[in-house]
């Protein structure tokens, strides 16, 4: 079991988006550069170095969904911006809701939004699922389903066989998404949802495909 | 245990029966049927009432029964079963099915883990309880409440007693035959993992059907549905109750994902296709018994009347075939043969005077363009319909590829059907079901490709 998991277990909570991506890095994934800070002067440090514009969120063990409290600020453009963003998100914090800190990434921004997820079957194990990402994948459920863990081919077929396909492909002079890398992801995370059978779910949405590689925006793991 | 050990189920060199011999009773009804059946071995009822019954004549006891008994076909009252299970073990017969009910399916469990314990005990291997029993017709052998399956070609594996039985009666209208029919029951010894592998290997099953309500052991039913798809197709039947959102979830996917799209992800990479009912079952079984599998996706269809055509094309297109316009040269040769009122399109419309010579040349030379074809006839009652089938089966001689045949309809073209039946080419009801039946196969070729590289821990 991996030492992330081990401890979140043990402190029954869910793991912290920081472990979430610590955890996909062990596992060969790519995550988007990130900082965790604990003051406003670390979060305008923190920002400069990533640079401008840049997301905050609230890193918490209590709230699992994060945008329904307001616990994102995106589009985070400035030094008195990020002031502001940091007293509005430490003031969400409550005795039932701890807050351990504050993420920031780099804001990007996609045309394309897609997610891969994981729920682990009572009888067939883990199943992988890949869609649209954002509010789009409640929307139209337009999701691809296949049982853990995936050759690259099987990886590939998934991205085929959703419906909205036609979206990762050159599309409108836009290019094509690197399947590639995505078909790599799949891959990895179902060989991880094999090997850490603690993992009960797991939400990576949205995912931003880029040209090259892809970019990470939000993910949950649920033990 | 090894797929060897499930042979006394199915070719025993004698059977034992121990229930009732009363005739209406479940375990006289079942030896009625074996004799009937014509089981050529040996046939020994169990009762304390000695004598005679059917011809066979009655032991008291296991213990008295011939050397040669290799299997038990159990019917008695739930609570007398473990003394007969022992003597079975003392004996040396180490397969039992055990028809009788009152155990898990009505929430005794405890009387169905000492059934499970003390066969496992003596190594007795058990198909049931709550089954409809099994046949395996190639060998005259009928140990079933059911009507008895005609031999053929399709492993039927049945969760559900009950419809096995509908099937059964079905298949019996139908002149659908079976290779093996297995009722599991309460499945709580021989179930779908190990059958499936008894059955891949069996040489008279060319598919393997399964109905299946719910699984266990998960993992293990797709690497054995796995390597069995590798052989040979495996078609299930599975309900579709979906039980999304009961399960208690914090994701978006946890949420979303149905216990219907699992089951989906599932079949997919175990190579399994599923279909939505018995109908289906029906249409594709007598397809995979019987035809080659295309080499690709592009169907012809061949008729003598307009609608029927046009339907059966939609049908393939929205499918995912391809019903492509022939080129110009099969069309010019096509054109001296067929009237000139013909269309030659596709579907290619013989129109309604064309005989045994045109459906010949037309199937033929479209079998040298296309993957596979589907064969109309919509009879007049003043036409010869048996002369179009002998025209079908002259030109299908010459091409292995699959042709599926639609014959409508009702007794003008009985004895047409009947001619097709005789050398085993498929005539289904409409078009459409021809249609989906090639599209069928089509995608049994790529899940050949495909379960290559599935990827199964």
């Amino acid at each position: 079991m991996h030492r992330l998991i081990e401890k979140a277990k043990s402190e029954n909570r869910h793991l912290l988006e920081p472990e979430v991506l610590s955890l996909l890095d062990s596992y060969g994934i790519q995550i988007p550069p990130h900082k965790v800070v604990h003051n406003e002067k670390e979060a305008l440090e923190a920002a400069k170095s990533l640079g401008w514009p840049v997301v905050m969120k609230i890193v918490s063990p209590d709230i699992i969904h994060k945008t329904e409290v307001e616990g994102v600020i995106l589009n985070v453009q400035n030094e008195k911006q990020v002031s502001d963003a940091f007293s509005r998100l430490s003031s969400l914090e409550g005795t039932d809701k701890r807050i351990e800190g504050i993420i920031i990434y780099p804001f990007q921004k996609a045309e394309v939004e897609i997610s891969v997820g994981m729920v682990r079957d009572s009888q067939f194990g883990p199943v992988i699922t890949f869609g649209l990402g954002g509010i789009w994948i409640e929307v139209f459920h337009d999701i691809a389903y296949a049982i853990a863990p995936l050759s690259i081919e099987e990886a590939q077929n998934m991205l085929n066989s959703i419906q909205a396909h036609e979206i990762l492909k050159d599309f409108r002079k836009r290019k094509s998404v690197d399947r590639k890398s995505l078909s790599e992801l799949l891959v990895r995370i179902s060989q991880m949802a094999v090997k850490e059978v603690a993992i009960q779910e797991m939400d990576l949405n949205p995912i931003f495909p880029m040209e090259k590689g892809y970019f990470i925006a939000d993910g949950r793991v649920i033990l | 245990m090894s797929s060897q050990s499930l042979d006394s189920f199915f070719t025993p060199k004698a059977v034992a029966f121990a229930g009732s011999i009363k005739p209406g009773k479940i375990g006289y009804e079942i030896i009625k049927s074996m004799k009937e059946g014509k089981y050529q071995g040996g046939i020994y009822p169990i009762n304390p009432a000695d004598g005679e019954v059917m011809g066979y004549k009655v032991y008291t006891s296991v213990s008295e029964l011939p050397k040669d008994a290799d299997l038990v076909v159990i019917s008695l009252p739930h609570h007398a079963i473990l003394e007969t299970i022992a003597q079975c073990g003392r004996k040396g017969i180490y397969a039992a099915v055990v028809i009788s009910s009152g155990f898990s399916e009505v929430g005794n469990h405890e009387a169905e883990r000492d059934l499970v314990e003390e066969a496992s005990k003596w190594g007795i291997r058990i198909v049931g309880p709550n089954c409809a029993g099994l046949m395996n017709p190639w060998y005259n052998h009928f140990p079933s409440i059911e009507v008895r399956a005609l031999p053929g070609y399709t492993a039927f594996v049945t969760q559900s007693g009950a419809l096995g039985g509908a099937t059964l009666a079905m298949a019996e209208e139908l002149g659908f035959g079976f290779s093996k029919f297995i009722s599991y029951g309460n499945r709580c010894d021989v179930g779908d993992i190990e059958l499936l592998s008894y059955l891949a290997d069996d040489p008279q099953t060319r598919v393997i059907v399964l109905y299946i309500e719910g699984i266990d052991k998960g993992r293990e039913f797709l690497r054995s549905a796995h390597a069995a798809s590798k052989k040979k197709p495996v078609v299930a039947i599975k309900s579709g109750r979906t039980q999304a959102g009961t399960r208690a979830t914090s994701s978006h996917t946890g949420t979303l994902a149905g216990v219907d799209q699992i089951y989906d992800a599932a079949f997919q990479k175990a190579g399994i296709i599923r279909v939505e009912g018995i109908e289906e079952m029906f249409d594709l079984c007598q397809a995979f018994s019987h035809c080659p599998l295309p080499n690709g996706n592009r169907v012809a269809i061949v008729t003598n009347s307009g609608g029927p055509g046009i339907l059966a094309a939609d049908k393939a297109e929205q499918l995912g075939l391809d019903v492509a316009e022939p080129p110009l040269s099969l069309k010019n040769k096509l054109k001296p043969h067929l009237s000139p009122h013909a269309s030659l399109k596709n579907p290619i419309d013989l129109t309604v005077e064309s005989g045994y010579d045109e459906y010949r040349i037309a199937l033929d030379c479209v079998l040298s363009e296309y993957d596979s074809a589907i064969v109309i006839n919509v009879a007049t009652p003043y036409l010869d319909s048996t002369g179009i089938a002998r025209g079908i089966i002259d030109a299908a001689k010459k091409h292995q590829k699959p042709i599926i045949n639609n014959f409508m309809a009702g007794r003008i073209v009985k004895e047409a059907i009947q001619l097709l039946d005789e050398v085993n080419m498929v005539n289904l009801a409409t078009g459409e079901r021809g249609a989906f039946v090639l599209s069928k196969l089509t995608e049994r070729i790529k899940i050949q490709e495909r379960i290559q590289f599935a990827s199964i821990d």
